[in-house]
């Protein structure tokens, strides 16, 4: 392979490996998973790179490569009990500018959000990195009404999640 | 704001993941996949050394008439055919699948080549099944007719033994097959098929 297309994409990566970390928060279960999960992403990514042309920003091609690798590709591999799945999506959190109402309120979104089956994620994950409708609904192959009408119900679902735990 | 807009505000500002060097990015890059889509590559070229496979299994018989020559070579020559057309069928939609594509795409185009390969065991099953039948048919026209000798006992002895055996084997090979596929399922295709269907219920929500 070509080592300059090599070095340019892994210095793009690195510097937007963030993306991927993120889908990972909401993907994997634990660490393990989710190094499992980056390491399968960078191998797509890698993969599909030759064909990147540049006609889109790397990062948006980059949203679809890796998402594509979390919802259709990845062989999730059981291994943990279901609390650490818990402990996992709480333990990230960076709390600094929150009150303590807030806090509980942010983990128990995270986790409500992590309840949320495969598809319902990914439009979570690009509502959350702001993408519009249209670039929703292109990446996943679906029209633009009903990405917006799914979002709506996930909103719903996610408030009787909270409201379940008893954190509304 | 609502739930989801106060956590997109957290989600904005939350950038502490621990940063993976550009050398261990390379590394990674370079390593071997375990995605579902290579799994399946690997299982379906096995199943069609399989599929090969059974064809040596049918019994070689040798041909006691003209038709019956001319009947098996038919068979076998149709069998090679589709056997081909199948793993064209695979490996032309196998060549489909590009993560590049929307999810939906992306995920129809591997549940399509994993279908040829179902279609082609399903297919090797009947041929194998038809084959028995046919072998087992002329075996018993010969009994029937050079050694039952109009004597009815025989007779109902042979379609009896006839009947038994097409009906062990049957359920053998159902048996195998439908484990068989509960394993595959289970393992590779239940998260797809699941996130294929949930995509189609998604399509046909309205407000």
């Amino acid at each position: 392979m070509n080592p300059e297309l090599e070095q340019q994409f892994v210095l793009l990566l690195e510097e937007n490996q963030n993306i991927l970390h993120k889908i990972c928060k909401l993907y994997a279960a634990d660490r393990d998973a989710h190094k499992d999960l980056f390491q399968e992403m960078v191998i797509q990514l890698w993969k599909a790179y030759p064909t990147f042309k540049g006609q889109s920003k790397f990062t948006t091609w980059a949203y679809r490569v890796s998402l594509n690798t979390a919802i259709s590709l990845y062989r999730v591999k059981k291994r943990r009990v279901e609390t650490v799945t818990w402990d996992y999506a709480v333990h990230n959190i960076q709390y600094e500018e929150y009150s303590s109402e807030e806090e509980d309120k942010l983990s128990y979104l995270y986790a409500a959000v992590q309840e949320l089956n495969d598809i319902e994620k990914a439009l979570v994950f690009m509502y959350l990195e702001d993408k519009d409708y249209a670039e929703i609904a292109e990446t996943l192959g679906v029209s633009e009404v009903n990405a917006r009408v799914r979002m709506n119900r996930i909103k719903t679902k996610l408030k009787v999640i909270l409201s379940q735990r008893g954190a509304l | 704001m609502d739930e989801l807009d106060f956590l997109k505000n957290h989600w904005q500002k939350e950038q502490h993941f621990p940063q993976i060097k550009a050398k261990e990015i390379q590394a990674m890059a370079h390593r071997s996949s375990s995605s579902v889509v290579k799994w399946i590559f690997v299982i379906s070229i096995l199943e069609f050394f399989l599929g090969w496979a059974i064809s040596f299994l049918l019994p070689s018989i040798e041909y006691r008439s003209t038709f019956e020559e001319v009947f098996v070579t038919a068979l076998e020559v149709v069998f090679y055919v589709v056997i081909i057309y199948f793993i064209y069928q695979f490996f032309a939609s196998f060549r489909t699948i590009r993560n590049t594509k929307d999810t939906k795409s992306l995920l129809t185009s591997i549940i399509r080549s994993r279908a040829h390969v179902e279609r082609y065991i399903k297919f090797n099953i009947y041929y194998f099944s038809v084959g028995i039948f046919t072998a087992s048919c002329f075996t018993l026209y010969e009994k029937v007719v050079v050694d039952a000798n109009g004597s009815t006992g025989r007779l109902v002895f042979y379609v009896f033994m006839f009947v038994l055996m097409m009906a062990i084997v049957s359920f053998f090979f159902i048996f195998i097959v439908r484990l068989y596929y509960r394993i595959v399922y289970g393992l590779l295709l239940k998260r797809l098929n699941k996130n294929y269907e949930e995509l189609l219920q998604l399509e046909q929500e309205v407000e």
